[in-house]
């Protein structure tokens, strides 16, 4: 199995696949047994991360009663290790502050936590494909973190054949990933491809939210990450993450 | 002063049902991990107090315990009303017959991989994340390293059909 195979299952593990893509993915699995057996493989793997996270954990835990136990031996009659209180209390308020169940985060820090960019394009390399050197140009630029210069070349590979979409969602990402990135113009093409059908109008949405949320647009983007998750499109559970958190402004 | 309360409360559940010491505390770490688990998927939503979360997990999990052993079982009819509010998995902790044999394939995976994998699979943390906290240059590069690690580790779980049995008896 391939590595693009390797990425396909480990997003459809962690719920990161459009419905589109969770759809074809599915249907793959039912369909091809190669697939299905490399698919069962990746799980198994992952619960046995599952299995080793916890007992990590677990043993933080018990170090902490322990040391607690030894450390205070004349309380017994007091089931209250201060040193078990406070480690647990940081053990919890860390996954309350994490996921601001009680915390707040400014705009900026939501977008902080939660951008990340998406998959780079692809070259176009068959016989099918000539025509397509500015678009080839432009995504060696976008590998290379040249995205002023992959900049030029998306916008010059208008003739190329690569469908609009596919290309205003990457001029869309390369705004993003400028030393100084200009949401604005981020904002404005992923507003035109989450418009479109096409295979990136669920991603183009998810970074439409956020680039208008870390340009102030806070009610908007609250709007766009409650469709997300009302239609559990591309990353849904992290706009609910979002959703459930107190931003300001 | 919430999180004392909530270990003597849950100790005191499972003291006065029969439990001893040591069962106690196995139960409140495993209520520890399920609430942090469940936050990290979503599943707790902040809709009741964590006090009243934590110790609707602790009495589950005791509750079940309690079946699972056969021993108290008139207590267990007298308790079982009203756990309904816990919804979605509750996490169990492996077996120590079956730890040995988790520790033995994650030894041969390395402290590296190790990490990384437990970091995003289990934490769920991001890849800038990792990749801030372990030094890597950019988190392409410790996406690469999780990819290798994953096929090393399936390489290493598929050479072991007992295992694969143990992890989906543990679902």
């Amino acid at each position: 199995m391939n590595e693009s195979h390797e990425i396909e299952i480990d997003r459809y593990i962690q719920g990161d696949m459009s419905v589109e893509e969770r759809k074809d993915f599915e249907h793959r699995l039912e369909h091809d047994p190669d697939f299905n057996d490399a698919y069962q493989a990746t799980l198994a793997a992952h619960k046995l991360i599952d299995e080793v996270g916890r007992l990590e954990l677990q043993t933080t835990l018990k170090g902490i009663e322990e040391k607690a136990r030894t450390e205070v031996p004349v309380k017994r009659l007091k089931p209250r290790p201060l040193m078990a209180v406070a480690a647990i209390l940081i053990v919890i308020l860390g996954v309350s502050l994490f996921f601001n169940l009680s915390g707040s985060m400014t705009t900026a820090e939501v977008y902080d936590r939660y951008y990340e960019p998406y998959d780079p394009p692809s070259v176009l390399r068959n016989n099918m494909d000539e025509g397509s050197d500015n678009w080839n140009k432009a995504v060696e630029n976008y590998y290379a973190g040249n995205f002023e210069e992959a900049l030029r070349y998306f916008e010059i590979s208008q003739n190329d054949k690569i469908h609009f979409t596919t290309r205003e969602f990457y001029q869309g990402m390369s705004y993003l990933q400028l030393a100084h990135p200009d949401y604005i113009d981020a904002a404005y093409y992923f507003n035109e491809v989450r418009l479109e059908n096409s295979d990136y109008k669920e991603q183009a949405n998810w970074y439409y939210a956020l680039a208008i949320l870390k340009n102030g647009r806070k009610k908007e983007a609250i709007q766009v990450f409650k469709e997300i998750v009302k239609n559990k499109t591309y990353n849904h559970r992290k706009a609910k993450k979002i959703l459930n958190s107190k931003i300001d402004h | 002063m919430v999180y004392r309360q909530n270990r003597g409360r849950i100790f005191g559940f499972v003291l006065s049902n029969s439990g001893t010491t040591e069962q106690a505390a196995d139960i409140f770490q495993e209520t520890v991990i399920a609430f942090y688990e469940n936050v990290k998927e979503d599943i707790f939503k902040g809709e009741s107090a964590i006090s009243t979360y934590l110790y609707s997990i602790a009495r589950f999990k005791w509750l079940n315990q309690i079946k699972k052993d056969k021993v108290r079982d008139e207590h267990h009819n007298a308790l079982e009303q009203g756990d309904q509010e816990i919804k979605g998995q509750l996490a169990s902790i492996i077996s120590d017959e079956n730890k040995a044999q988790v520790m033995e394939v994650i030894a041969l995976l390395g402290e590296d991989c190790k990490k990384i994998l437990v970091e995003s699979i289990y934490h769920n943390t991001s890849m800038k994340d990792i990749a801030a906290a372990g030094n890597f240059s950019s988190d392409q590069i410790v996406r690469n390293k999780k990819y290798k690690c994953i096929k090393k580790l399936r390489e290493l779980i598929s050479s072991r059909p007992a295992l694969i049995q143990i992890l989906r008896s543990n679902e």
